[in-house]
């Protein structure tokens, strides 16, 4: 079952929802209903591993409670790790090791980062440990942000479970249907339109003009973006039905004008986590070592080492290392740059250069293959001549309405005001009606589900 | 200003509505409304309409909702009642329209309305109205796919002096057969069938989904609780269906020319009892050619079907019936040069072979006959014998009876 599908839209989310909010009315029995759904929603989404999801939570719960925090780091860490290395050798060689297939198991990394974090909070005294084992399974395995995030820290979202709820008001209520539709459209419109393209004529490498990689390029950017921001709109809004406000995960980051605003708006609770629990206290143990003389350098360092983790935990690849190590020069560039206060000037033609740089990047995570990457490459720098680059009007009005809505800044639900009009009200209606029609065709799956 | 982008994006989408219009509801297009092969690009045609309606409405709702950083300077807050009462309305009314014309038109036979004349028929359905027309219980009962489509219920009464009746079925599969046979015999209790002759055919797999789509309302009682439950679930979903609807606004526009339209799939025409007939193509030899230069390959799925096959005959024994398994023939050409070649069809014919031997040796009320090849009934090769590779005309199926005669004549035997 995914979150898109109708069992789950229309059957699962409603039923709950009743239960939640007229069946049961204690804040403690609303926590174990919400439980039950997301356990359920993890069986139902194809979460085998259940049980591992559960065992870590426990020993994460227990661990905060005694002075082995740091083995309840290494706990969590262990199987994320196992599990990416047994996979990043091959489906193949893991299941002739193991004997079975191996998938990675549902929501593993965000899981396993909300269980660090709030460890190495606990341990730091920023929070006291989670008092109800219910309360903080339910943080654990919230089915909201079960599959892709975001990851929130426990300190915003485990007192909004504990605590006593009203009913959601007529506003709150339509806020939620906002931030459903809106992450509805953003998916099936706009992202899978843009995922069909890429489908069709990715394979076509070998005539990679300077055309038609770009155009392939910004298909993938967007339709990746779009998708993202789709299922982060969508969680956000069920999770608002059930009265609990998860944090934002992106603030337009394409029309960023800088590697650092960028990274603050593109996955903020990943780059927040990495930020906050891998570069600050692996810059602050270089500046200690280093001394304040070398401190630029263990800056940039830092910065090279944080990119470079983000770029594996994506995946082993190639691609992804290299797209990580990049990111981190784009960003050490920058730093260094403010250093000796050296800019690009006027603002359009820095972020015009910006964007073409941050595109750039996700070129190496077009293909699989690094053979692919560099022949693709060649493309976007014209060494296989201009061709052509053409699409059909389906495709053609997404590229538009995705550099229509980064250039207005109108790309996160979270940017918009609820309706106040009947106009806006009717409109929204017809919006989601024209999505469900669009649920019925094959939906591609979230590309954050996999990671 | 800034916001006056999205009316680019817009303009471009509406011209793009504006130019597609015609092509949607252009009545000279009678093309996009012939079956089978057109339709399919009509259909996603018409698909892509709605995506770029979907698109317009996106782009209209994101100019008319304020943003957060301009909610002070925009007109005084209204109360929340109104809007919200527009959208819950008007999410209801627009969902009741959609799924109301979806059901009311009907175009892919989901439930049980029958209002307009669809371009999608159900030969399930079509069967189980003649077979209810029926006269006798037909005590020789034909179960298969399109290849038996053509086999004469009528030669079958001739040739045994007993009442026949043809309910092979198109895109049929082995569930099909299981389903037909048990609505029969809930039908007649009292007198079922004394012999069914079962195509048997090991390359068509199970295919879920088209039993989902083609299951008929009266059968739904024999298939198995979560299929149940599945059927109900696929046809709930498809209230909602975006394809199913541009089938549906394709059977308003066209209503007169749908009505015309011959009405079976392939333009199979069916006699009382069943049988099928379609005219012969001209273009015959170009379309074996195309096959065979396909080189297509074949899968074996008879591991899958075998339980199947165990609870036909399960059930045709509690009710005393003896069943005859047959083979269609293929045309010679197609089998010399594809399935000769292919070691899965090869593989499959073993297993079939085994498995009627198995089932005859421990005495089970079988017979297996195997025709693949053309020569084994004397039949024609030309386009007077085949419709296509595969589909036999009513002269090879009146052979292929007469080369069944003789098995047929010793199963009916006291």
């Amino acid at each position: 079952m995914r979150i898109t599908s109708y069992g789950f839209l229309f059957g699962l989310l409603p039923l709950f929802y009743l239960v939640y909010w007229y069946v049961v009315k204690s804040a403690r029995a609303r926590t174990i209903v919400l439980l039950f759904l997301s356990f359920s929603f993890y069986l139902l989404a194809g979460g085998g591993w259940l049980l591992l999801l559960v065992l870590v939570s426990f020993l994460t719960f227990y661990a905060s409670r005694t002075r082995w925090l740091n083995l309840g780091i290494i706990l969590n860490l262990l199987p994320l790790l196992l599990f990416k290395f047994a996979i990043s050798l091959g489906t193949g060689t893991a299941a002739e090791i193991l004997g079975f297939d191996l998938i990675l198991p549902l929501g593993i990394s965000y899981f396993t980062f909300k269980h660090i974090g709030y460890l190495i909070d606990v341990k730091q005294k920023r929070i006291a440990p989670a008092e109800s084992l219910i309360n903080f399974l339910c943080f654990s395995a919230f089915f909201a942000q079960l599959v892709a995030g975001p990851i929130s820290s426990y300190a915003e979202t485990g007192p909004e479970l504990a605590q006593e709820k009203t009913l959601l008001t007529r506003k709150a209520l339509f806020q939620a249907a906002t931030f459903i539709v809106f992450g509805l459209s953003k998916k099936l419109l706009l992202a899978d339109v843009l995922a069909n393209t890429l489908t069709a004529d990715i394979a076509r490498i070998q005539s990679a003009s300077i055309l038609w990689s770009w155009g392939m390029l910004l298909a993938y950017t967007f339709q990746i973006y779009f998708d993202f921001t789709g299922y982060t709109d969508l969680v956000l809004g069920i999770a608002l039905l059930f009265g609990i406000q998860l944090p934002e995960n992106f603030n337009n980051p394409l029309g960023s004008s800088s590697p650092r605003e960028f990274w603050a708006r593109w996955h903020i609770s990943l780059s927040f986590w990495f930020r906050y629990y891998v570069y600050f206290p692996l810059s602050r143990s270089l500046f200690r070592r280093w001394g304040k003389e070398n401190a630029h350098w263990a800056e940039y360092l830092s910065l090279l080492l944080t990119m470079f983790l983000i770029g594996v935990w994506h995946d082993f690849t190639a691609g992804f290392v290299i797209w990580g190590l990049y990111n981190g020069l784009l960003l050490s560039i920058q730093s260094w740059g403010s250093r000796y206060r050296i800019g690009i000037e006027p603002p359009l033609l820095k972020q015009t250069f910006f964007l073409v740089s941050i595109l750039f990047g996700f070129s190496f995570l077009v293909y699989p293959d690094l053979h692919s990457i560099l022949a693709f490459q060649s493309g976007l720098v014209g060494f296989q001549g201009w061709g052509e680059f053409s699409v059909d009007p389906v495709t053609l009005a997404s590229f538009l309405i995705s550099g229509a809505l980064i250039l207005v800044g109108s790309t996160e639900a979270a940017n918009f005001d609820w309706p106040k009009s009947r106009l806006s009200g009717l409109l929204l209606a017809i919006l989601a009606v024209l999505c469900v029609l669009h649920l019925g065709n094959d939906v591609f799956v979230f590309a954050y589900a996999r990671f | 200003m800034k916001r006056r982008i999205i009316l680019i994006p817009c303009a471009y989408i509406a011209w793009e509505l504006i130019r597609r219009f015609p092509q949607v509801w252009h009545p000279d297009r009678v093309d996009l409304i012939t079956p089978a092969i057109s339709s399919a690009s009509a259909i996603q045609s018409n698909r892509n309409f709605f995506t770029l309606v979907a698109m317009l409405i996106l782009l209209l709702t994101l100019y008319f909702l304020p943003r957060d950083d301009e909610v002070g300077s925009r007109s005084p807050t209204k109360k929340t009642e109104t809007p919200l009462t527009y959208f819950g309305v008007g999410l209801l009314f627009f969902a009741l329209v959609i799924a109301a014309t979806n059901v009311y038109i009907n175009p892919w036979h989901l439930y049980p309305t029958n209002w307009a004349p669809s371009r999608i028929e159900n030969s399930r359905s079509d069967k189980i109205q003649l077979f209810q027309e029926l006269n006798h219980a037909p005590e020789i009962l034909v179960l298969g796919t399109s290849r038996s489509y053509a086999i004469s219920a009528s030669q079958i009464q001739d040739l045994t002096g007993m009442d026949a009746f043809n309910a092979a079925v198109l895109n049929g599969r082995l569930i099909d057969y299981l389903l037909f046979a048990q609505y029969v015999y809930r039908a007649n209790p009292e007198s079922p069938p004394k012999l069914i002759l079962a195509e048997v055919n090991g390359l068509s797999g199970l295919d879920e989904e088209n039993t989902l789509l083609n299951t008929p309302y009266p059968w739904i009682s024999f298939l198995p609780l979560d299929q149940r439950f599945e059927w109900w679930t696929f046809r709930v979903k498809h209230l909602f269906s975006a394809s199913q609807l541009a089938d549906a606004i394709y059977s308003i526009r066209y209503f007169d020319l749908y009505s015309g339209l011959d009405k079976f799939w392939e333009e199979w025409t069916l006699d009382s009892s069943g049988s099928g007939t379609r005219e012969t193509t001209p273009y015959f030899n170009e379309i074996l050619e195309n096959v065979i230069s396909r080189d297509p390959d074949v899968s074996c799925h008879f591991s899958e079907l075998s339980p199947y096959y165990s609870d036909l005959i399960r059930l045709a024994s509690s009710h005393g019936t003896r069943i005859l398994f047959f083979t269609v023939p293929y045309h010679p050409q197609y089998y010399s040069e594809v399935l000769a070649l292919d070691p899965d069809y090869q593989t499959c014919k073993k297993l079939i072979e085994d498995f009627m031997a198995k089932q005859i040796e421990s005495g089970a009320p079988v017979t297996y006959v195997n025709f693949d090849q053309l020569a084994s009934i004397h039949g024609v090769d030309t386009n007077l014998g085949f419709y296509d590779h595969q589909h036999i005309t009513p002269l090879n199926s009146s052979l292929l009876i007469d080369a069944l005669a003789p098995t047929i004549q010793e199963q009916l035997m006291p």
